[in-house]
C-alpha cells in the first residue's frame, strides 16, 4: 500500500448490522484521494452495504446499525453532530439502476445546485448545468434537448445524466453502486472512459460485479467475502498475484 | 422423429390443460356479460322511468296585468307585489275560461293550476315591468293531480269517488286540452325550484347547492389532512407499535358504517360544540370524517407506488428527507392521491345516513346562500321525495336520481381524466 498518498476515507473496524444479521464484519480500509477504488466480491458479500456506509445511505434502512468509525475528509461522519445533508453533498452517489427524476434534463442536473443554493442567478445555474453535462460527457447529446424529459434518454445516457446530476454539486467523492450492470457493453465502455476522466478531479469508489471492469478502471481493488474484507491492494497486484487463496479462487472464476 | 417420454406425457396432458383454460375464459366472459346486462337493464329502467320526470304539463292562460291590482303601492317592491292580487287575477282567468258558475265548480276550476302560479305571475311582472297594463299569455304549471291525469295515471274510467280528480275537474282539463292550452315541456321547476310539498313545484336547486357546499367543506377538510397524514405515516413516522395501531385503526375506520359518523358528528359537533343543525358546514365535516380513511389509504398506496430509486436519487445528492418527499415523491403520487380523493368525494356525494343524523333532512325551502345556512343535499332530497305520497314525486325522484348519477359519472370521469393528465412514467 502506498503510504505517501493521502487517504480521504478512513474506515476503522466498521461493522454493519441489519437487525440481528451482521452484514459487515469489522472492516478497516483507507481510500486514496483522486483515484478509483473498486469493491469486488460475490453477491451478498456486503460490498454495496459497505459503500452505502460512506455517505450514510444506510440511514434510510430500518434496523440498520453501524459500529466503528468512518472518517471522511477528517470528519467522523457517524458523530451525532454530523448532518447527512452536507455529507451527501460531499459524497455523491450513482445507483445501480439509472434513476433520473421524471423531469427535464436541465431540471435533473439543476436540482442539486438548486436545493443547496449553489447558484445565485439563472445564468450561473445554466453554467453549472452545462459544466456538469460536459463533465459527464452528455453535453453534445443533450444540449438541444435540455427541456425534454430525462427519462426519455437511453439507459447509458440516463446513467450519465445521473453522473452529471451528482457532479453538479461538486462532491469530493463519488460512490458508484454497480453503475453499469443495467447497461450494454457500448454504454458501459463510455461510462468507464468517463470514470477515468472524472478520477482526475474526484475520488471514485465503484462496486462492480465485473472483474474485468475492476481491472480496467481501478487503481485499487478490495475483495469482500461474506462481510469480510479479504484482500485490499493495488489492482495490478490483486489480479496478477492475489495473496489470499479465496481472492484467487474468485478472480480465476472458481467461485462467484 | 421419435417422441421422448417427456414429450409424450406433455402432449397427452395438453388437452386437459387447454380445456381448463377455455373453461376459465368462458367463466370470465360470462361473468362480464352478466354484469353488462344488469347494468344495461338498470340504465334503461332508470332512464325510461326518470326521463318523464324532466318534463311536466303547463297550461297557458291569457291574463290582464292590471298595474293597480298587481302593484297596489306602485313601487314594485316585494311587499307591494305580495299585497297585490296575482292569485285573484289568475283565478279570474281560469273561471272565465271554464265558465264555472256555482261554488263547487269554481272550487274545481281554481284547483287545476299549481299553488305557485301567483309567484310565477309576480316573477313575470318583476322581469317585464313594461308589459304592465297589457294582456299577456303566461305559462302556469298544472297542479300535480292534473299533471297525473294527462300522464294517464288518473283515468276517466275510474269511478269518481276513487280518483283524485272530480268529473268537473276532468271536463275542464279536457276543455283546456281541446283549446290547445296544455303544453308538455321541460320542467323549469325541477332545475330551479326548491323543496316543496307541491310536487309540481318541487326542484333540486336547493339540494344541489347544499350538496356543493357540503362537498366543498368536505374536500377542504379531508384532502389536506388526508394527504398530510399519508405522507407523514409513509415517509416520516417511526415504525413502532403505536404507529402500527394507528394504521390498523385507519384501515378499520374505512369500513365503519357511515351512519356511525353521523352519530359522531351529532355528538361532537352539534351537542358538544353547539354548532347549528342542518347546515352544510357540519355536514361537510361529518362527510370529511367519513372520507378521510379512503383518502389516507389511497394516498399511502400512491406514495408506496413511487419507486424508491427516485427517493434515493434525491437523497444521494444531499436532499433532506423533507425535500426528497415534497420535491419528488409527492408530485409523483399526486395523481393517485387525487383519484382516491375524488372517489371518496363521490362516495360522500351519495351519502344520506350520516346527514340524516345531523338534521340535514329538514324541510328547507330557502336555497342556502352559504355553508352556515340550513340546507339539504341531493341524496337526502331524493330520500324525502321517495317518501312523499303524491304520484308526481315518483317522476321527480327518478329525475333527481338521474341527475345524481350524472354527477357521480362526471366526478369519476374527472378522476380518470386527472389521472391521465398528471400521470408520469419513470
Amino acid at each position: 500500500m502506498s503510504q505517501n498518498i493521502e487517504n480521504i476515507v478512513k474506515c476503522r473496524d466498521v461493522s454493519v448490522y441489519y437487525g440481528e444479521n451482521k452484514a459487515i464484519n469489522s472492516v478497516s480500509i483507507g481510500i486514496e484521494k483522486k483515484s478509483i477504488t473498486a469493491f469486488i466480491g460475490p453477491s451478498g458479500c456486503g460490498k454495496s452495504t459497505f459503500l452505502r456506509t460512506i455517505n450514510r445511505m444506510n440511514d434510510t434502512i430500518e434496523h440498520c446499525k453501524i459500529e466503528g468509525s468512518v472518517i471522511v475528509d477528517g470528519q467522523d461522519i457517524y458523530d451525532p453532530s454530523v448532518d447527512v445533508v452536507p455529507l451527501r453533498a460531499k459524497v455523491g452517489m450513482v445507483f445501480q439502476k439509472p434513476n433520473p427524476f421524471p423531469k427535464s434534463i436541465y431540471e435533473n442536473v439543476a436540482y442539486g445546485p438548486r436545493i443547496h443554493g449553489l447558484a445565485s442567478s439563472k445564468s450561473e445555474l445554466d453554467e453549472i448545468v452545462e459544466k456538469a453535462l460536459k463533465g459527464a460527457g452528455l453535453w453534445n447529446e443533450a444540449r438541444d434537448r435540455l427541456n425534454e424529459s430525462g427519462t426519455g434518454l437511453s439507459g447509458g445516457q440516463q446513467q450519465r445524466l445521473c453522473i452529471a446530476r451528482t457532479i453538479a454539486v461538486e462532491p469530493q467523492i463519488i460512490l458508484m453502486d454497480e453503475p453499469c450492470s443495467a447497461l450494454d457493453p457500448i454504454a458501459t465502455s463510455k461510462i468507464e472512459d468517463l470514470m477515468s476522466e472524472l478520477a482526475k478531479e474526484y475520488t471514485i469508489i465503484i462496486v462492480t460485479h465485473s472483474m474485468q471492469q475492476a481491472a480496467r478502471v481501478s487503481q485499487k481493488t478490495a475483495y469482500f467475502h461474506l462481510g469480510n474484507l479479504i484482500e485490499y491492494g493495488d489492482t495490478k497486484e490483486i489480479f496478477v498475484r492475489p495473496k489470499d487463496s479465496q481472492t484467487e479462487a474468485y478472480i480465476s472464476g472458481k467461485i462467484g | 422423429m421419435a417422441q421422448t417420454r417427456t414429450e409424450k406425457i406433455v402432449i397427452d396432458s395438453l388437452k386437459a390443460r387447454g380445456k381448463k383454460e377455455r373453461n376459465f375464459r368462458l367463466f370470465g366472459v360470462s361473468a362480464i356479460a352478466l354484469a353488462v346486462i344488469f347494468l344495461a337493464i338498470l340504465l334503461v329502467s332508470i332512464v325510461s322511468k326518470g326521463a318523464p320526470g324532466f318534463f311536466q304539463y303547463y297550461a297557458i292562460f291569457e291574463v290582464e296585468l292590471t298595474r293597480e291590482r298587481l302593484d297596489p303601492r306602485g313601487d314594485m317592491s316585494d311587499q307591494s307585489l305580495f299585497e297585490g292580487q296575482a292569485k285573484k287575477i289568475i283565478n279570474e282567468a281560469v273561471l272565465e275560461f271554464t265558465g264555472a258558475k256555482n261554488r263547487s265548480e269554481k272550487k274545481a276550476a281554481r284547483s287545476l293550476l299549481s299553488n305557485g302560479s301567483d309567484v310565477r305571475l309576480v316573477e313575470f311582472v318583476k322581469n317585464n315591468t313594461d308589459k304592465l297594463d297589457t294582456m299577456q299569455k303566461i305559462k302556469f304549471a298544472l297542479d300535480d293531480d292534473a299533471d297525473s291525469y294527462f300522464r294517464g295515471f288518473i283515468k276517466k274510467e275510474t269511478p269518481e269517488k276513487q280518483r283524485r280528480l272530480s268529473d268537473i275537474e276532468i271536463s275542464y282539463l279536457d276543455k283546456m286540452k281541446k283549446e290547445g292550452l296544455i303544453s308538455y315541456e321541460v320542467s323549469d321547476y325541477l332545475f330551479f325550484g326548491s323543496a316543496s310539498r307541491n310536487a309540481e313545484m318541487a326542484g333540486i336547486k336547493g339540494a344541489f347547492i347544499g350538496s356543493m357546499f357540503t362537498l366543498a367543506i368536505c374536500f377542504i377538510i379531508s384532502f389536506p389532512i388526508g394527504v398530510a397524514t399519508a405522507v407523514y405515516l409513509e415517509e416520516f413516522a417511526p415504525k413502532n407499535k403505536f404507529t402500527e395501531l394507528i394504521e390498523i385503526n385507519i384501515n378499520n375506520l374505512a369500513a365503519v358504517p357511515s351512519v356511525v359518523f353521523g352519530i359522531l358528528g351529532l355528538a361532537i359537533f352539534i351537542n358538544l360544540f353547539g354548532m347549528p343543525r342542518s347546515i352544510p358546514l357540519v355536514g361537510g365535516m361529518v362527510l370529511a370524517l367519513m372520507t378521510l380513511p379512503t383518502i389516507i389509504i389511497s394516498s399511502r398506496a400512491a406514495i408506496r407506488a413511487v419507486p424508491p430509486s427516485i427517493r434515493d436519487g434525491a437523497l444521494g445528492i444531499g436532499a433532506s428527507p423533507m425535500q426528497a418527499t415534497f420535491h419528488h415523491v409527492v408530485p409523483l403520487a399526486i395523481p393517485g392521491m387525487l383519484t382516491g380523493t375524488i372517489i371518496g368525494m363521490a362516495q360522500a356525494l351519495g351519502e344520506t345516513a350520516p346527514l340524516l343524523m345531523i338534521g340535514m333532512v329538514a324541510f328547507i325551502v330557502d336555497i342556502p346562500g352559504s355553508v352556515t345556512d340550513p340546507g339539504t343535499v341531493l341524496p337526502v332530497q331524493i330520500f324525502m321525495w321517495a317518501d312523499f305520497a303524491e304520484r308526481m314525486f315518483i317522476q321527480k325522484t327518478s329525475a333527481a336520481i338521474i341527475i345524481l348519477l350524472l354527477f357521480l359519472m362526471i366526478m369519476n370521469g374527472g378522476a380518470v381524466w386527472l389521472r391521465r393528465k398528471l400521470e408520469r412514467r419513470w
